[in-house]
């Protein structure tokens, strides 16, 4: 979708006035903010809303998901004891 | 549970289940009164919370739905409000206290004098509170006792004296907490275990944190968190006299020509009218809803909102003011693990006319983050946005990352305040509330100060790279609403005395956020309950001489 948009601004200006340009600019950046925020919420957020198959987007940030956990939990508190 | 009919005239309604409206619930109800709890958010049980980010945090789920019940807002009355969700509640029972962070700081004792130490401050209403932390001091015991807080007593040596120590010990510390007690030390400064309404033990019938991590804004299945849903109003509803009705979103609260309060009118679940009648209202909505309430309850004999002669019902609105720095280590931290906080400083709290400016702040170490919003805006703000380098790094930053929050000053100003709306309504057909707020300048000065001493810890601590998301460029969405209806001697100048009973409606007590004289260094629970069970004990000892 990135080389898409890309596509579309080359495309405008080549055909385009300035104004229609900078708002065309805005609405791709709006639509693309958009775009990046459902993706990133897909990848990690609960399996059963559809993304994050097999918790891959929770082991990719190194999420370990379970429902309990005991210290320590880090490096550092590990290494405190 | 027992259920009174709307026609049944009890002894007292108490509109919000949160905070404080749970709080009083219970302490009426076991004096001996017949309580109705009105919450316009549902029952939900503990067995149906979840771990579900997108459904929580994304769409609201046990908080107000900004498209269900939009806010408007606006930094000058000069200019016109537009609809932006600036403030979030919990709505469900327990409210707030289910999804909070568990903070659960006391305010210093100079907090309740500051005025007369620092001196006025221009363009402020500044003003000293109308009780002081030694009267407070049972209270506050009495609220760590009863709901369940993890802390080491003494530990902080900037608090003021107590009765009595935590019943529980403090939670277990995170790396984060390891790092900035390090740091902090370093620096000369006196770190100490967070106060957490997190059960760190056992606790009566209820069981300890399992550090599941899913805390802030969450609610806990565990009954762990100790929100007023897991604590005291199943001790209100034990009593067999208080009825928690939820689903009933309150419209108006009635008066009559005597000057004194009916009872309130709500909209149940079907959006069916009912009057609930009452000897008594306690209103514990919070600062942005209660005010919005006295406002919607404007009658012949109030023209100008319920309790409101003195015209100061939605004034001194204070924001939740923080400001994050965050640092990169070496080492995994996993601090998604356990509650979000375990170590706090309170070296910057008080306020120093040296620095040229009012404030201070509250420091703690934490992680509040969760997948989504850490992948939306954890990054460094010059981090890449999307494609392979942005994908690496999330990799990389979710489990290297801790951030340190200041909990700054917001100092009250007469013309930030909660209207209602003259344009907007909400899915019920009701005004909405219009917030207008700008801050301060030493709000600004004291945040871009406090800054400084965040990074200066993050070093200390030996970040590898350190990066910031702070106010004032972006104020956020606040969830401690603050002033509203502040707490005064002089009934011209404020709208509830120093036992919450507001100056106009003798049967009338406003018991939330809204009293709050300042902001302190925000974290405003414990203050709240501890008001909370001190306005129940005055309501009740009234109510037993027939003074109410």
């Amino acid at each position: 979708m990135t080389r898409r948009s890309r596509l579309l601004g080359a495309l405008s200006a080549a055909t385009l006035s300035d104004a229609a340009k900078a708002q065309q600019h805005a609405q791709s950046a709006k639509a693309f903010k958009l775009l990046r925020a459902h993706t990133i919420m897909g990848f990690p957020a609960t399996p059963e809303w559809g993304g994050n198959q097999g918790m891959a987007g929770w082991s990719f940030i190194g999420l370990e998901h379970k429902a309990a956990f005991q210290p320590p939990f880090g490096f550092y508190d590990g290494e405190a004891k | 549970m027992i259920r009174y009919k709307p026609s049944d005239v009890v002894d007292f309604v108490v509109i919000g289940s949160g905070a404080a409206g749970g709080v009083v619930a219970k302490e009426l109800s076991t004096a001996g009164f017949s309580v109705v709890v009105l919450e316009q958010g549902p029952y939900v049980r503990e067995k149906d919370f979840t771990h579900d980010e997108f459904g929580v945090v994304s769409r609201h789920a046990i908080s107000n739905d900004p498209k269900l019940q939009p806010g408007t807002f606006r930094a000058k009355a000069s200019e016109p409000a537009k609809v932006e969700q600036r403030y979030i509640y919990g709505r469900l029972v327990g409210g707030g206290s289910v999804h909070f962070t568990a903070n659960y700081w006391r305010f210093h004792p100079d907090d309740f004098r500051e005025r007369s130490i620092f001196g006025g401050i221009p363009g402020s209403s500044f003003a000293d509170w109308p009780v002081s932390y030694d009267e407070l001091e049972p209270y506050y015991t009495k609220a760590e006792w009863d709901l369940g807080i993890s802390g080491l007593a003494g530990a902080n040596p900037f608090e003021g004296p107590r009765s009595k120590p935590y019943p529980l010990p403090p939670l277990p510390v995170k790396s984060s907490g390891v790092l900035f007690e390090r740091a902090a030390k370093k620096l000369g400064l006196h770190p100490f275990p967070a106060p957490m309404a997190v059960l760190s033990q056992p606790y009566r019938g209820r069981g300890a944190c399992v550090h599941c991590g899913w805390c802030e804004s969450f609610g806990c299945e565990m009954r762990a968190k100790s929100s007023t849903l897991a604590s005291v109003i199943p001790m209100a509803e034990k009593t067999g006299r208080c009825e928690i009705r939820s689903g009933a979103y309150v419209r108006r609260i009635q008066s009559d020509d005597a000057g004194r309060v009916t009872g309130a009118v709500y909209f149940d679940s079907a959006r069916r009218e009912v009057f609930q009648r009452s000897r008594a209202v306690v209103l514990s909505a919070n600062g942005v809803e209660s005010a919005r309430l006295l406002l919607m309850s404007a009658s012949k004999r109030f023209p100008n909102g319920l309790a409101n002669s003195s015209g100061m019902v939605g004034k001194n609105f204070m924001w939740d003011l923080g400001g994050q720095v965050s640092g990169l280590f070496d080492h995994p931290l996993n601090e998604y693990k356990s509650v979000q906080v375990s170590r706090v400083i309170h070296d910057y709290y008080a306020a120093d006319p040296k620095r040229g400016f009012y404030g201070g702040a509250g420091i703690d170490a934490r992680f509040n983050w969760y997948p989504i919003t850490f992948g939306l805006d954890g990054l460094p703000t010059d981090a890449p946005k999307w494609g392979a380098d942005y994908k690496k790094m999330l990799g990389h930053y979710f489990t290297h990352t801790f951030s340190t929050l200041a909990h700054v000053t917001s100092l009250p100003v007469e013309t930030n305040m909660v209207d209602l709306d003259p344009s907007v309504k909400d899915a019920w057909g009701l005004p909405v509330p219009r917030i207008t707020f700008q801050l301060h300048p030493d709000d600004v000065k004291n945040a871009s100060w406090i800054e400084q001493r965040q990074k200066e810890i993050m070093e200390a601590a030996g970040a590898t790279q350190i990066w910031s998301c702070y106010p004032p460029d972006d104020l956020g969405v606040s969830a401690h609403l603050m002033g509203t209806m502040r707490m005064g001697n002089d009934p011209a100048r404020s709208v509830v005395n120093r036992f919450n009973r507001a100056h106009d409606v003798p049967n009338l007590f406003i018991v939330d956020g809204s009293s709050l004289v300042t902001s302190a260094r925000q974290q405003p629970t414990a203050t709240i309950q501890a008001l909370a069970y001190r306005a129940a004990e005055a309501a009740a000892n009234a109510a037993k001489k027939g003074d109410l």
